[in-house]
């Protein structure tokens, strides 16, 4: 077999399969967005009506605050645990167990986990319980229909995408790099500081970008924990083609979502290349 | 099993010291406590007059050249020779001079702006050193540092660390497990085996004269031979079968005879040790010589220019001066 047969032969399958289901529909909500009227011709209506109105620009700072939120919080908890588990644990059989007690949410149904925090997360739920129980709190805190809720419900399913990047890039490292350093003079946290943490920003960006592109997108956890309260973009999409079948007003706020989403993420990149 | 015992060492200011054995001896393990990546339990290591024992590695003046040269991959060439600089605080425009300075004497003036894995071995390996002694510590500790090196560029290397180190008058702690290297570059050589120090001394002095038979045996080649006190007097259990004195039994010695001391001579003529041939290596040069005599294999060093009478299976005569045999307790197998 030559090699440029291999090589088909290794991309073909994968080719085929995003083209039938990923890149075919996306051409179809694409092209659904810029048609209109009847008899249906081309049209810019429906990107004008979302980016002329407020309440889309509302909702979309919306989803990028809770996105935000979701991928700093995410990080904060992420990187200590990560670092526990590869530096601080000497037990291996308890790394291996922290790392499956991370990984098996994964392994539940989406829906399910949010139930189960719609019920912690409650007027009389675990959490306000334990809260007034302790005398922390007077009355109970209102987290369901809050973008609060909807980031703790984001955070506790995008953890273990942080845990895992990080965990990877962490261990990764040569131990003598770090001793070099401390050798040259500098303290622990100096070593922190200019050798562990630059050398395990590039596994901390790649989860980032997963949690981030994860939770702008996400519609699951919102839409249960949001009450009908909180609206973000996945949630009027979804309305537009599960209600309204407006497919072609869906399509362009679909496509306005993953353009703003990767527009994010590009200057994220961009900022991060630049340091 | 402890990784280090009972061990003493003395390093004088500038002075160049080999810690040589096998793996596992416990070399590096010692390098590790003087540079501070692990605390000795017992026993105290002083610089200066000062006791640094558990101070943490950042705060001992002394630096480290690693094994892997462990050369910070997020950082240029400059910026890695000015970590320790930087960390001690020294002004801007004086971190530039040592800088530059440090990159000259590696020979490696323009590369500030490369990254390491942009560099060969041997930059690499030049880096590390400019990053250690850009600090002007007063002790070098060096890990196995030319390890990864071609043999031609390890040679290179080996004498050019020499003569830099007799340029900064830096005191040098060295590990390898390279007699060569070590002889080539020491003042002093450190033999370790098993966590203890087996002898120390120059190169010379632990070549003709070493203290034990591991020593013997590490160092150079040597014929290891067992000897018996018969009244009065050590003989050599070679070359005939020397009758045990039933009195000597707990004091047994081993000779030991190196390659090149032995000659060859008639095996008819007095004193000579009968010996076949066994085996004839050439190395260019010299012929290593596996004799056989009366059970015994012995070897010895020939100039190239006697081999018309060292063929395979040809009966020679061994004989040696006294003076070359050196007498260390113990026996071997």
């Amino acid at each position: 077999m030559t090699d440029r047969s291999i090589q088909w032969l290794l991309i073909g399958f994968p080719l085929a399969f995003f083209s039938a289901f990923f890149i075919a529909p996306l051409v179809v909500v694409l092209v659904a967005s810029v048609m209109g009227g009847s008899p249906a011709r081309p049209t810019l209506a429906h990107y004008a009506r979302i980016l002329l109105d407020a309440y889309h620009w509302e909702i979309l700072l919306v989803t990028t605050r809770i996105a935000v939120a979701t991928t700093v919080v995410a990080t904060l908890l992420g990187f200590p645990l990560a670092y526990y588990l590869v530096r601080i644990v000497r037990a291996d059989w308890w790394r291996r167990a922290a790392v499956i007690l991370i990984v098996i949410p994964l392994f539940t149904s989406n829906i399910v986990r949010s139930f189960g925090w719609m019920v912690l997360l409650g007027r009389n739920g675990l959490v306000n319980d334990g809260l007034t129980a302790a005398g922390l709190v007077e009355r109970p805190i209102r987290f369901l229909g809050t973008e609060l809720g909807i980031v703790i419900g984001l955070v506790y399913i995008l953890l273990p995408f942080i845990v895992l990047t990080v965990g990877n890039a962490l261990s990764a490292i040569d131990r003598t790099i770090e001793q070099a350093a401390a050798d040259l003079g500098a303290g622990p946290f100096t070593v922190f500081r200019t050798v562990t943490l630059p050398l395990c920003l590039p596994g901390l960006m790649a989860g980032a970008v997963i949690v981030f592109a994860l939770s702008a997108t996400a519609y699951v956890t919102p839409a249960l924990l949001s009450s009908g309260r909180v609206t973000v973009f996945s949630i009027l999409i979804a309305q537009q083609y599960s209600s309204v079948f407006d497919f072609h007003y869906g399509g362009a706020l679909s496509i306005t979502l993953l353009v703003v989403t990767l527009a994010l993420l590009a200057c994220a990149s961009a900022l991060g290349r630049r340091r | 099993m402890a990784a280090l015992a009972d061990v003493s060492l003395t390093v004088e200011a500038g002075e160049f010291v080999a810690l040589l054995g096998p793996s596992g001896c416990g070399k590096t393990s010692l390098l590790r406590c003087i540079a501070g990546f692990v605390d000795p339990d017992q026993g105290a290591i002083i610089l200066d007059g000062e006791d640094i024992t558990g101070r943490p590695p950042n705060r001992r003046p002394l630096n480290t050249v690693f094994q892997n040269y462990a050369l910070f991959p997020h950082m240029t060439v400059a910026e890695n020779v000015a970590y320790g600089p930087r960390r001690r605080g020294v002004a801007r425009g004086e971190i530039q001079d040592s800088l530059k300075a440090a990159l000259a004497l590696v020979e490696l003036t323009g590369f500030e702006s490369r990254m390491p894995r942009e560099l060969s071995g041997g930059q690499q390996q030049r880096v590390a050193l400019a990053r250690a002694i850009v600090n002007k510590p007063r002790l070098l500790l060096l890990d196995e540092p030319l390890a990864a090196l071609d043999l031609k560029l390890r040679r290179q290397m080996q004498l050019e660390l020499k003569h830099l180190q007799a340029k900064l008058g830096i005191a040098f702690v060295f590990v390898t497990h390279d007699q060569e290297e070590a002889m080539t570059m020491a003042d002093q050589i450190v033999v370790m085996n098993q966590g203890r120090i087996e002898q120390s001394g120059s190169a010379a002095e632990i070549y003709t004269r070493p203290s034990s038979i591991f020593v013997a045996d590490f160092i150079g080649e040597a014929n290891l031979i067992p000897m018996r006190l018969e009244d009065g007097r050590l003989r050599a259990c070679i070359g005939g079968a020397p009758v045990t004195h039933p009195g000597a039994s707990a004091s047994s010695f081993t000779a030991v005879l190196r390659p090149e001391n032995i000659e060859v001579i008639d095996p008819m003529s007095a004193n000579a040790i009968t010996a076949r041939v066994t085996e004839v290596v050439d190395i260019g040069g010299h012929l290593l010589i596996h004799a056989d005599v009366s059970g015994r294999s012995i070897r010895l060093r020939r100039l190239g220019s006697e081999r018309g009478r060292l063929s395979t299976g040809a009966e020679i005569g061994l004989t040696w001066r006294p003076e070359n045999i050196h007498v260390v307790p113990g026996i071997v197998p």
